[in-house]
């Protein structure tokens, strides 16, 4: 047992965090929810630059052939940071998507663009039933000669709006799980992208395919086979999720301990209440499970060790232990903390948004319940 | 990171279900297990007598003083397989007054205690609560009073547990009355058949006893004082220390979380079974985030114990969750069961031997016991988050 990070991962988690106090303040964070794209060039040329993007590829394609523990630490800074953009879509979702589903030659074909900074990807997955399952994917994709025609509609697309490639799950045959992944340029013709307005701020997309004409050698890795590949990048998107809400839980409680500290009433801090403690107690206590349970998840994947369990288990707890923790935090700030130039109010809006996506509460727990009672 | 153990401390759990399977019967644990106080029954002696043969009494005391050497997480793994198996391992003698006698106490008293902790010969009742003394422990009123060689103790203690067949109680007890609260407080050793001792019986909601303590003109040798005079409190916090490594066991909660959702699979009603009723699946389903989120905290205080960190913030939080999951479980338990959830053991009509009914009798002592949770979490802001007191 360790539950120590390693030297190097403590040196890229202060790497991280020293980049985001610099290049990233709240400041920062709140003009980019009101800016259209969402997203900064120069923050990601300097996340690129400190090795932040290409901390998880395999050297091969241009990586620093980190692991997952190592995305993990990142997502945490990332967290308590209040870092909003592309960097969870491009990285975690479509990026493991298209190291885990695509060929060599794919592989080389983009991975090293994406790890130099010179490519913005996104995963489409979604529909409108808001499930992550094979069976929820309605958008077709047809064989047409040389090349494929995909029509349908993707929701909730992270970062579409500035993504050079769209990742596209579609449906390639009658079968549940007759799902293929296409490489589609978003310039594509067919494809039609518009935001969506969201509790988070985050950008989102509305993403459509209008008979989309895409070539056979962008079908990623084997037609009908993208499925189990989805899933394992799932998992793992799932894992740093919660890593980056324990970082923001994490975040937020230590601002309210300040907070508490220094807001007088009744001529003493209101921190020295107990009622207020143990808010705060019950706080801290949210945090580290969620810490705890996030932690365990990535290192099982990261070992290569099933986690299927795990993974139910720490988002069905992060996603209403870390929104505990946000709500807890209003009732302690009072008015202040209900204010739009106040930032724990943004922590709280991405906090439910991340709560909603990779599967809520619900779905995870009905995974608990298949694992204990079958 | 790496949240599981090593190949060699698996190694040590199989060796210790192994033995379980091998050598402890069924009637055994049964005996133990329907006994008030497990450990005090001809069963429970019989069962340390076998654990003692094992070599696992005292399995992580030094070989100096006749342990087995192991670290602290071999404790953690035995205790959690015997947990597991509703097996009792030596209570607070073997895990707290031994480990503080190593460090607190004088060669003499090693030498004279610790050979029989480990044989089961010696074992220690605490001596702290007192009817106006609980959380405020600070105001304990028992008075021990130097008299030449000796100590002569006045006053009563309340909530003993194990006191009636215990050997010893590890007495806090006053010395000096004109200093404040916490200071003028002394430990020390008493053997409960001296003159003057009076112990009475308190029955428990769980079904558990627990005792009062009369002190009157009990004689002691001063040489029984642990640690410096007036400075019990010392003593005191490093005993508790030392439980820390014990605090909040996982394997009874998922134990009986594991019996819960085997009912569930076993039971019928209405043509289909409880796990397939969306309502008992979301519950238990709850029930088995939270204890895996226990286990995490548990082996975290582990984990600390064993790299010589101390969990304060840590052990707190453990045992906040571990006292309100055990709770809370039992409750759900009896509502899943409904009107046949009332019925005791011995009932033909009980599920499960009514073992989550007498649960939800047990559990409230671990919420308020071994520290309340109000203090815990006091613990946790003030220690834990700095905030200020």
């Amino acid at each position: 047992m360790d539950l120590a990070l390693t030297e190097a991962q403590q040196m890229l988690k202060r790497l991280a965090s020293d980049l985001l106090e610099r290049e990233f303040p709240p400041t920062l964070a709140r003009e980019m929810e009101q800016d259209e794209r969402g997203h900064s060039p120069e923050v990601w040329r300097k996340m690129v630059e400190t090795g932040l993007v290409n901390a998880a590829f395999p050297q091969e394609y241009g990586g620093a052939g980190g692991g997952l523990m190592d995305l993990g630490v990142i997502f945490d800074e990332m967290g308590r940071g209040l870092y909003t953009g592309p960097y969870f879509a491009t990285v975690a979702l479509a990026g493991l998507a298209l190291l885990y589903a695509g060929t060599d030659d794919q592989r080389l074909g983009l991975i090293p663009a994406v790890a130099q900074g010179q490519a913005l990807l996104c995963l489409a997955l979604l529909e409108e039933s808001g499930k992550y399952a094979p069976d929820a994917i309605r958008l077709e994709a047809h064989a047409r000669g040389d090349h494929f025609v995909l029509s349908g509609v993707k929701l909730f697309v992270e970062y579409a709006n500035v993504a050079d490639f769209v990742l596209c799950a579609a449906r390639t045959g009658p079968g549940a799980e007759d799902i293929s992944l296409f490489l589609v340029p978003a310039t594509n013709p067919g494809v039609s992208i518009a935001p969506l307005d969201t509790i988070g701020g985050d950008k989102q997309s509305e993403v459509v395919f209008d008979d989309a004409i895409v070539p056979a050698p962008n079908v990623i890795g084997e037609i009908g086979g993208a499925w189990p590949h989805l899933r394992r990048a799932l998992d793992a998107a799932t894992a740093l999720t919660c890593m980056q809400m324990a970082g923001m839980a994490e975040r937020v409680l230590e601002r309210t301990v300040e907070y508490v500290k220094m807001r007088v009433q009744f001529g003493r801090p209101i921190g020295s209440l107990q009622a207020v403690q143990h808010h705060c107690a019950d706080m801290a206590i949210n945090c580290d499970g969620a810490t705890l349970a996030a932690q365990e998840a990535v290192s099982r994947l990261d070992q290569g060790l099933p986690a299927r369990r795990e993974i139910a288990i720490v988002k069905a707890f992060c996603s209403r232990a870390c929104q505990f923790v946000t709500l807890t935090a209003h009732q302690l700030h009072g008015g202040v903390g209900f204010m739009q130039e106040f930032d724990l109010q943004m922590y709280t809006r991405q906090m439910q948004g991340m709560a909603l996506r990779l599967g809520t509460a619900d779905d995870h727990l009905e995974v608990v319940a298949e694992e204990l009672l079958g | 990171m790496d949240f599981r153990f090593t190949p060699e401390q698996e190694q040590f759990r199989e060796h210790v279900r192994a033995f379980i399977r091998a050598e402890v019967p069924a009637e055994m644990v049964a005996e133990i297990q329907a006994a008030a106080d497990g450990s005090a029954s001809e069963a429970g002696r019989e069962f340390k007598r076998l654990l003692g043969k094992q070599g696992l009494l005292g399995i992580s005391w030094p070989t100096e003083y006749g342990g087995g050497g192991k670290s602290l997480l071999h404790q953690f793994i035995l205790t959690e397989e015997l947990g597991y198996h509703g097996l009792p391992y030596g209570g607070l003698s073997l895990t707290s007054v031994g480990p503080t006698l190593f460090r607190a106490g004088t060669e003499e008293q090693r030498r004279q205690y610790l050979g029989g902790i480990l044989s089961g010969e010696f074992e220690f009742a605490l001596g702290y609560s007192e009817p106006s003394a609980g959380t405020d422990l600070g105001s304990l009123q028992t008075r021990a009073v130097a008299d030449g060689d000796d100590y002569v103790i006045n006053g009563q203690k309340i909530y003993t547990s194990a006191a009636h067949y215990s050997t010893h109680i590890w007495l806090a007890a006053r010395t000096d009355p004109n200093e404040p609260k916490h200071r003028g407080v002394s430990l020390m050793i008493v053997p409960l058949d001296s003159p003057g001792i009076t112990i009475r019986p308190l029955w428990t909601m769980g079904d558990g006893r627990t005792n009062e303590v009369f002190f009157e003109d009990v004689r002691i040798p001063r040489d029984n004082l642990v640690g410096e005079e007036n400075r019990g409190f010392y003593v005191v916090a490093m005993a508790l220390d030392y439980e820390r490594a014990a605090v909040a066991p996982i394997s009874p909660l998922q134990r009986a979380l594991d019996e819960l959702a085997q009912f569930a699979r076993d039971t019928s009603r209405n043509g289909s079974t409880l796990a397939q009723d969306p309502v008992v699946r979301r519950k238990l389903a709850e029930l088995a985030v939270e204890v895996d989120v226990l286990r995490l905290f548990s082996y975290r205080n582990a984990w600390m114990i064993e790299n010589d960190l101390v969990p304060t913030k840590e052990a707190s939080i453990a045992k906040v969750w571990s006292s309100e999951l055990a709770q809370r479980m039992s409750a759900v338990a009896l509502e899943i069961m409904g009107p046949r959830g009332q019925l005791k053991r011995g009932s033909r009509w009980a599920y499960l031997q009514g073992r989550f009914e007498r649960m939800y009798r047990q559990t409230p002592l671990m919420r308020f016991g071994a520290g309340t949770n109000e203090i815990q979490r006091n613990i946790i802001a003030q220690r834990g988050l700095g905030l200020p007191r």
